[in-house]
C-alpha cells in the first residue's frame, strides 16, 4: 500500500511511530510538507525516518486561499459560540483574533476591550449559522493544484494530522482524496485538538480518536458521524511507555543541587495557558514555601518546550530549593528522569500532565487566575480534572492546593484511579499494548476498503 | 438565428417587451426563463410569436445552499452599502442590514431600530478587503448544478439575465453557469435603481447593458465591472411611451375628474412604501398647504395618482375638497399615465420612476422633504440623480414653504423647458430623443452571441 500522510515539521513527530510501523510491514509511505517548510529545519528522527518526502502548494490561487481563510476563520468563531464551547473563553477570544485577522489582511487583531462573546446570539442562531458557514465550506472545490498533487503520488490512502489548525488547510488534502475517490483518515494530533484548535473543516472517511472523550467530541462538537470514528489510542506515546531512567535519583538530585533526602516536586509548565508563568512560578512558589512539609521540598521547574527560550523564562532565577530543568538533548528521556524522580508534578494545563499519569504520578493544579486564561477558558483542562471523569486534582486556591499537594507528597493519592486514567486517556485497548500497530492497522484497512470510482478532477 | 435564454421574472419581463417582440419579430428564439413556482405566463404580444417560449426553473436545487449562497451574498451587500460613495444610502443600507440579518437567523432576528447606523464602524481597507474575500469566496463556489443543466440543455448563443441584483434572486448561478459553459452572458439593467439600491452584482456577466452614463459609472464604480463591458443603450421599455398620443381632450380630460378646466392640474405622483411611512397622511397635509398657497396654486385641480404597487396603503384614502380627485384604476397602464402627465401642467412626486416619464413629456416635476414620512427619498442614492442641481428634472426643496413657491412658478408655465430635455435624452435615450432603443439593445445583445 501507499500511504500519503499530509503533516508539517512540528507535529510530524508523533506520528512516526506509526510510520515506522507502516514502514516494517513493507508498505510505502509518504510525508507530504507545505512547499513553504522545504527550508526550514527537519528533525533528526524524521530524516531518518523509513518514508519518503515530499513537498506540495497548498493553493495553486492565493486569492481563493484567502478567501477560504476568511470563511474558516468565521467558522471557527461560530464554533465556539455553541453552548458547548460556553467556558472556552480562551479559544474563543483567539477564534475572533484569527477571524479579525483573516479579515483585516492581518494588519490588526481584536480589540482586548471587546466583551466576550463579542455578540451574544441564541444556540438556534449560532447552530444556524455553523451549518450555512459549512455548507458554504462543503461547496468550494479542493484545489486543483492539490488534487493534482495527490493524483500523482497514486496513494492508497491520504492522511492528514494534525488536520485541525488554522492557516495550514490540510483540508484541502481530505477533499482532494474524496474528488479522486482515494479514502482519507485523520490520526488526531493531540488531546485538545477537536476542543482548542477550531472546528474541522472537512469530513475525512476515518478519524483515529485517543479516547472516548475524543470520540464524543468527534460526535458532539464536530457532527462526526460516529461510524466514521475509531478509539485506537495515543499512538506517540509507545515510545515514552518504553522508556527508562536514565540517572538515579542520587545523580538528578545532585545535578540540580538537591537535597535527595527531601521530597521533589515538579512543575511543568505550559505552553499558551498563561501570558506570565514565572509570574505564577514565583507565587506559587511563595505559597509552597508556608507549608512546614513543603518549606524544603525540592522543587524543578520544567517549561514547556516550546516557551523555554521566551525571555519570561531565561530571565527567571530560581529560588534557593527551587531549580530550572535543563534543555536535555532528548527531551522525552529528561521528562521521562525527572517524572520518574519526582514525588508529585504541578501544572497549569499541559499535555506532560498525562505523561505523569503514564508514570503514576499524582498531578495537582491551581486556579492561574488572570495571568491563565488558557487554563479555565479551554475545555480540555476540564476533562482531566477529579470529579470530571480525570484525576487531576484541582484547588481554587493557593492555600488549599498546597493543602492537597502535603497529602500528595506524602503519598496519599489513588494510584490505582490514576492507572485507570491513563489507560482510558492514553491507551483504551489496554495499558500494555503499544498504540502505533493498533493504527497501522486501522490505516491499512482503510486504505484497503477502496472502490475503484470514476475520477473527476 | 441567435438563440436566446434569458433569465427573468415574471414581473420584470414585461420591462423587455418591445425588445423581446423585437427579437422575435427579426426571427430568433426566445426562451423565457422563470424561477418556479411562479406561472409560465408571458406578456399579450409576446404570445403571438411562436419563437418566444417560457418555462420555468429552480433557481437553486437545494434549500440549504439557497440559504448558505444569500448569507454570503447579502454579508457583501451589506458591507457594499458600507461604502463612501453609498454613505448617503441610510434606507437601502438599513433594509440589507434586515436582509442580512432575516437571512442569517432564518426569519428568527431583525435589526433592532435603536442600533445605529452602521452598527458597527468597519475600515475602508478592511471594507474593500472582506468585499474581495467575498466576492472570491462566491466565484470559488461552483453554480448549482441544476441551472447548469439548464442552460447546458438550452443550448443557447446567450444568456441574459435581469434584475439580477435582487435580494432574494438567485440569477447569479445563471451567470456563473454560463461562464461556466462557455456561454456569453448580458444584464439587462430594468430600473433606474438597479445598480444603486438593490444590492451588489456579485459575479460579472460579459456584458451589463445599461441606460445611461449615470449607470455606466455606477456599474464600473460601484460594482466593478471593467468599462469596456458596459454598453450604453438607453431604457428600452420606454419605447412604446414615446410613441403614446392622448387619449382624450383637455377638456374631456377634466370633465372625467370634476376639474374645472380654467384651471391648472396639478398631478401628484405617488411613490413605492419605501419612500414614504405614510404617503397618504403626506399627501393629505401637502394638499392643506396647497389649498393655502398665495397663487393660482389654491385653485389648480389636484389629481392623485397612487403608485401601481400601493394600491392597498392607499384604500382607505378619499379625495377631500374641490378640484381634488384620485386617478382612476382603469388608468394604471401608461396610456393613463401618459394622459394625466399630458394634461398635467406640474407633477409633484417623491421618488419615482413616473418622474422620468414626466420628462419624456416635457412636464416639469417637484418634490420636497418632509421630515420622518420622507426618510426613504433621501435615504437614496438613486433620488439625487433626478434632482436639478445635478443635471436632472425635478426641482427640490427642503420645506413645502418652498416648495410651493416653485410650484406656483411651475404652473404658471416659468420652468426650462429645454433642461428637462436635455435630462430626458442623457437618462432615457442617451444615443439620440429620436432613436428608439429597442433595436439598439437587439443589436448589441446580437452582437454579443455572435463573439
Amino acid at each position: 500500500m501507499r500511504i500519503l500522510v499530509f503533516t508539517k515539521l512540528l507535529t510530524v513527530g508523533r506520528f512516526l511511530g506509526v510510520v515506522d510501523e507502516l514502514a516494517s510491514r513493507g508498505h510505502d509511505v509518504v510525508l507530504a510538507f507545505a512547499e513553504r517548510e522545504r527550508q526550514r529545519p527537519h528533525p533528526e528522527d524524521l530524516l531518518s525516518a523509513p518514508a519518503s518526502i515530499r513537498y506540495y502548494v497548498p493553493f495553486a490561487d492565493d486569492a481563493r486561499r484567502r478567501s477560504l481563510d476568511l470563511l474558516q476563520r468565521a467558522r471557527d468563531y461560530a464554533w465556539y459560540l455553541e453552548p458547548a464551547h460556553e467556558v472556552a473563553s480562551f479559544s474563543r477570544r483567539r477564534a475572533l483574533e484569527r477571524l479579525v485577522r483573516a479579515a483585516s489582511g492581518h494588519r490588526r487583531g481584536a480589540d482586548p476591550s471587546w466583551p466576550d462573546p463579542v455578540v451574544a446570539l441564541e444556540p438556534d442562531l449560532v447552530a444556524r449559522l455553523g451549518e450555512l458557514l459549512d455548507e458554504l465550506e462543503r461547496q468550494v472545490p479542493a484545489d486543483p493544484g492539490v488534487v493534482r498533487f495527490v493524483a500523482e503520488q497514486e496513494p492508497d490512502v491520504v492522511l492528514a494530522t494534525p488536520l485541525i489548525r488554522p492557516w495550514m488547510h490540510q483540508a484541502e488534502a481530505v477533499k482532494a482524496a474524496a474528488v479522486l475517490g482515494i479514502p482519507s483518515g485523520a490520526p488526531v494530533y493531540s488531546l485538545d485538538t477537536l476542543s482548542n484548535k477550531g472546528c474541522m473543516h472537512c469530513r475525512p472517511d476515518r478519524v483515529w480518536a485517543w479516547n472516548e472523550i475524543h470520540r464524543r467530541e468527534l460526535v458532539e462538537l464536530h457532527r462526526i458521524d460516529p461510524d466514521h470514528i475509531e478509539v485506537t489510542g495515543a499512538p506517540h506515546w509507545d515510545g515514552f511507555f518504553e522508556l527508562e531512567p536514565s540517572c538515579s535519583r542520587a545523580e538528578l538530585c545532585a545535578r540540580f543541587g538537591f537535597d535527595a533526602d527531601r521530597p521533589i516536586v515538579l512543575y511543568l509548565g505550559s505552553s499558551k495557558a498563561s501570558r506570565d508563568e514565572p509570574a505564577i512560578v514565583t507565587r506559587w512558589l511563595g505559597a509552597v514555601r508556608t507549608s512546614r512539609a513543603l518549606r524544603d521540598a525540592n522543587v524543578l521547574v520544567r517549561p514547556h518546550p516550546g516557551e523555554r527560550d521566551a525571555d519570561r523564562w531565561t530571565e527567571w532565577a530560581a529560588p534557593p530549593g527551587a531549580a530550572l530543568s535543563e534543555r536535555g538533548a532528548k527531551a522525552d528521556q529528561s521528562l521521562y528522569d525527572e517524572l520518574h524522580h519526582a514525588d508529585v508534578a504541578v501544572g497549569l494545563n499541559t499535555s506532560a500532565q498525562i505523561e505523569a499519569s503514564i508514570l503514576g504520578k499524582p498531578v495537582y493544579t491551581f486556579a492561574g487566575g488572570e495571568l491563565a486564561p488558557g487554563q479555565g477558558g479551554s475545555l480540555h483542562f476540564y476533562y482531566l480534572l477529579e470529579g470530571s471523569g480525570g484525576v487531576y486534582t484541582y484547588a481554587e486556591t493557593l492555600a488549599e492546593h498546597v493543602r492537597q499537594l502535603e497529602r500528595g507528597v506524602a503519598g496519599d493519592f489513588d494510584r490505582e484511579a490514576i492507572r485507570r486514567f491513563c489507560e482510558l486517556i492514553v491507551r483504551p485497548r489496554g495499558l500494555e499494548r503499544p498504540v502505533a500497530p493498533i493504527v497501522a492497522d486501522a490505516v491499512l484497512a482503510l486504505a484497503g476498503s477502496r472502490s475503484p470510482v470514476p475520477v473527476e478532477t | 438565428m441567435t438563440r436566446i435564454l434569458f433569465c427573468t421574472r415574471r414581473r420584470h419581463h414585461r420591462h423587455f417587451v418591445p425588445l423581446l417582440d423585437e427579437l422575435g419579430r427579426r426571427g430568433h428564439e426566445i426562451v423565457l426563463a422563470f424561477p418556479s413556482p411562479q406561472k409560465v405566463r408571458i406578456k399579450g404580444i409576446l404570445r403571438n410569436r411562436p419563437n418566444i417560449t417560457a418555462l420555468t426553473y429552480d433557481e437553486v436545487s437545494a434549500p440549504r445552499f439557497a440559504d448558505a449562497v444569500a448569507l454570503l451574498r447579502h454579508l457583501r451587500d451589506y458591507g457594499w452599502y458600507l461604502s463612501p460613495e453609498q454613505e448617503i444610502a441610510t434606507y437601502n443600507r438599513h433594509r440589507a442590514l434586515e436582509q442580512l440579518l432575516e437571512t442569517a437567523g432564518g426569519g428568527t432576528i431583525a435589526a433592532d431600530p435603536s442600533w445605529p447606523d452602521p452598527p458597527v464602524q468597519v475600515d475602508q481597507s478592511m471594507r474593500r478587503r472582506l468585499d474581495a474575500e467575498l466576492g472570491g469566496l462566491d466565484l470559488a463556489l461552483p453554480p448549482d448544478p441544476g441551472v447548469v443543466e439548464l442552460v447546458h440543455g438550452q443550448s443557447p448563443d446567450v444568456v441574459l439575465v435581469s434584475p439580477l441584483v435582487l435580494q432574494g434572486s438567485h440569477q447569479t448561478e445563471v451567470v456563473k453557469a454560463a461562464r461556466s459553459l462557455g456561454v456569453p452572458s448580458g444584464f439587462l439593467v430594468h430600473s433606474w435603481d438597479n445598480l444603486s439600491n438593490k444590492g451588489r452584482v456579485h459575479v460579472a456577466p460579459d456584458k451589463v447593458y445599461v441606460w445611461n452614463d449615470i449607470q455606466r459609472r455606477e456599474a464600473v464604480e460601484l460594482h466593478g465591472i471593467p468599462a469596456e463591458n458596459v454598453v450604453v443603450t438607453g431604457a428600452t421599455h420606454w419605447d412604446p411611451f414615446f410613441e403614446l398620443a392622448p387619449s382624450s381632450t383637455f377638456e374631456q380630460f377634466c370633465a372625467g375628474h370634476g376639474f374645472d378646466p380654467a384651471e391648472p392640474i396639478v398631478l401628484y405622483l405617488g411613490s413605492t412604501k419605501n419612500m414614504s411611512t405614510d404617503e397618504p397622511l403626506l399627501v393629505d397635509r401637502w394638499l392643506a398647504a396647497v389649498r393655502s398657497a398665495p397663487g393660482r396654486l389654491a385653485r389648480a385641480n389636484i389629481l392623485v395618482r397612487p403608485h401601481p404597487k400601493e394600491g392597498r396603503r392607499w384604500l382607505g384614502w378619499r379625495p377631500s375638497g374641490e378640484r381634488v380627485a384620485a386617478s382612476s384604476p382603469d388608468a394604471a397602464d401608461s396610456q393613463g399615465l401618459y394622459d394625466e402627465l399630458h394634461h398635467a401642467t406640474a407633477a409633484v412626486g417623491l421618488n419615482t420612476s413616473a418622474q422620468i416619464e414626466a420628462s419624456i413629456l416635457g412636464t416639469p416635476v417637484y418634490s420636497f422633504f418632509s421630515g420622518d414620512l420622507t426618510l426613504g427619498q433621501r435615504g437614496s442614492l438613486h433620488f439625487y440623480y433626478l434632482l436639478e442641481e445635478n443635471g436632472g428634472a425635478v426641482t427640490y426643496a427642503q420645506t413645502l414653504q418652498e416648495h410651493l413657491g416653485q410650484l406656483e412658478r411651475g404652473i404658471t408655465g416659468d420652468f426650462d423647458r429645454e433642461r428637462i430635455s436635455r435630462f430626458c435624452e442623457a437618462f432615457v435615450r442617451p444615443r439620440g430623443l429620436d432613436l428608439p432603443v429597442t433595436p439598439i439593445l437587439a443589436d448589441e445583445i446580437l452582437a454579443l452571441a455572435g463573439r
